[in-house]
């Protein structure tokens, strides 16, 4: 991975697991998209395993419901199970995921303004938390989920990509086929309507314009 | 610098987006704009905030429901593939089995001289019983005795396609050998025109019956 630096695309950075090693040929990912090229179902299941969580977490920011999140994964798993055969040995496998995780929900939200859908929020927890700090937990990120909702399109998929997933504003911009100085506009002014989300939040303080 | 502007700028620092120089424009702002730097500790909580929150709870299950989900359309798509497969088989050999019917069928209107039932069309004339007395006409090769001591059944046919394509050279063409034959009715002759140069099986067999009255 050379153009996306590992710790952004596996959120070691936020989260703490452990970024995979490089994206040679030797990696772990490659082998197992090397055996599933080959049409190794085992070693597409494996490879789904490994980046589940990085695909479906992504695709819950941007779409904001788990269920949208879950069926937008699995528009993805088939589009890598049926365009394996294209992807080229060496390349960075998860920048390629990325970019699939990323179309398929720009399809789905065009889809949702052709169709909106009943309202989307309160979003439901995807268990029923337990303990205290599941609570929090589900409750800071229905919160964001709300504040992420309140985003245009095009800004929240920029401040995902940028901040919750860690790229750079030209990555961004690369992934979303846009110039990186529209990119940092539109992030800045995502950053600016989250603060005064917040800040509504909270109450008591003046939201900005 | 206005405090629209550092407003602006503080949201692109606070992701560390902002260039070296604008920087130091922006610290200059706010060391003097009170309200800028409540705004930029805002600002810098909400970002905070928000990386902490980013991470969704997605259980095992959903993860093994999205796996199974998955694969069972990926088995369904190889399902309809193959279906679809078989279908376009069984067309494309129906359409085989009609192209070849309908070419047999176009194959027999093209030619209907030529197969037995149209062959019996032709008027059949039937000259007296006596045998044909042939007198050559012409020095080209003369029909055998034993066919000409044939009985003699005149038909006036239609000659094949082909031949009736071609032009007939007129009688007396030095290209065109003329074969006349006398019946035992003097009022039928029997001529062939043969095209010199061509083999005898090619010549189109321009039999010609005429009645002399």
């Amino acid at each position: 991975m050379s153009s996306l630096a590992p710790a952004l695309l596996t959120g070691e950075a936020r989260t703490g697991r452990e970024a995979p090693p490089g994206e040679g040929a030797t990696s772990p990912i490659a082998a197992l998209v090397e055996r599933a090229r080959e049409g190794d179902g085992r070693a597409f299941d494996r490879l789904m395993v490994e980046t589940q969580e990085r695909v479906m977490g992504l695709a819950w920011r941007l779409l904001g419901s788990r269920e949208e999140a879950r069926d937008a994964s699995q528009e993805v798993y088939l589009r890598v199970f049926r365009h394996l055969g294209r992807f080229r040995a060496g390349e960075d496998f998860h920048a390629w995921l990325y970019r699939i995780t990323v179309n398929v929900c720009r399809d789905s939200i065009r889809r949702r303004r052709r169709n909106p859908p009943a309202p989307a929020f309160p979003v439901e927890p995807s268990r029923p938390p337990e303990a205290e700090e599941d609570l929090l937990g589900a409750e800071r990120w229905n919160l964001l989920l709300e504040a992420l909702a309140s985003l245009p399109p095009k800004e929240r998929a920029a401040l995902v990509l940028r901040d919750l997933e860690g790229l750079t504003s030209e990555q961004v911009a690369r992934l979303l086929g846009s110039r990186a100085a529209t990119v940092r506009g539109q992030i800045a002014s995502a950053r600016l309507r989250i603060r005064n989300f917040c800040v509504a939040l909270i109450g008591g303080r003046e939201a900005l314009p | 610098m206005r405090c629209e502007k550092a407003r602006k700028l503080l949201a692109l620092e606070s992701g560390g987006d902002l260039p070296g120089a604008r920087d130091r424009a922006l610290a200059s702002h706010l060391e003097v704009c009170r309200r800028c730097r409540a705004f930029s500790e805002e600002l810098a909580l909400a970002v905070a905030w928000m990386r902490s929150a980013a991470e969704p709870v997605i259980s095992e299950a959903d993860y093994a429901a999205m796996r199974r989900e998955v694969w069972r359309r990926i088995e369904s798509g190889r399902g309809a593939r193959s279906s679809s497969f078989g279908a376009g088989r069984l067309v494309l050999a129906a359409a085989g089995l009609l192209a070849a019917v309908l070419s047999l069928f176009l194959l027999a209107r093209k030619s209907p001289q030529e197969s037995p039932v149209a062959s019996a069309r032709p008027a059949v004339v039937e000259p007296p019983p006596a045998p044909p007395n042939p007198t050559v006409s012409s020095a080209g090769p003369a029909p055998s005795p034993a066919h000409a001591a044939e009985p003699v059944r005149v038909a006036v046919s239609r000659p094949p396609r082909s031949a009736r394509r071609r032009p007939v050279a007129p009688a007396g063409d030095s290209a065109v050998e003329r074969i006349e034959f006398r019946t035992a009715n003097p009022n039928v002759r029997i001529i062939w025109l043969v095209r010199k140069g061509e083999e005898k099986s090619s010549s189109m067999p321009a039999g010609r019956t005429e009645e002399v009255s």
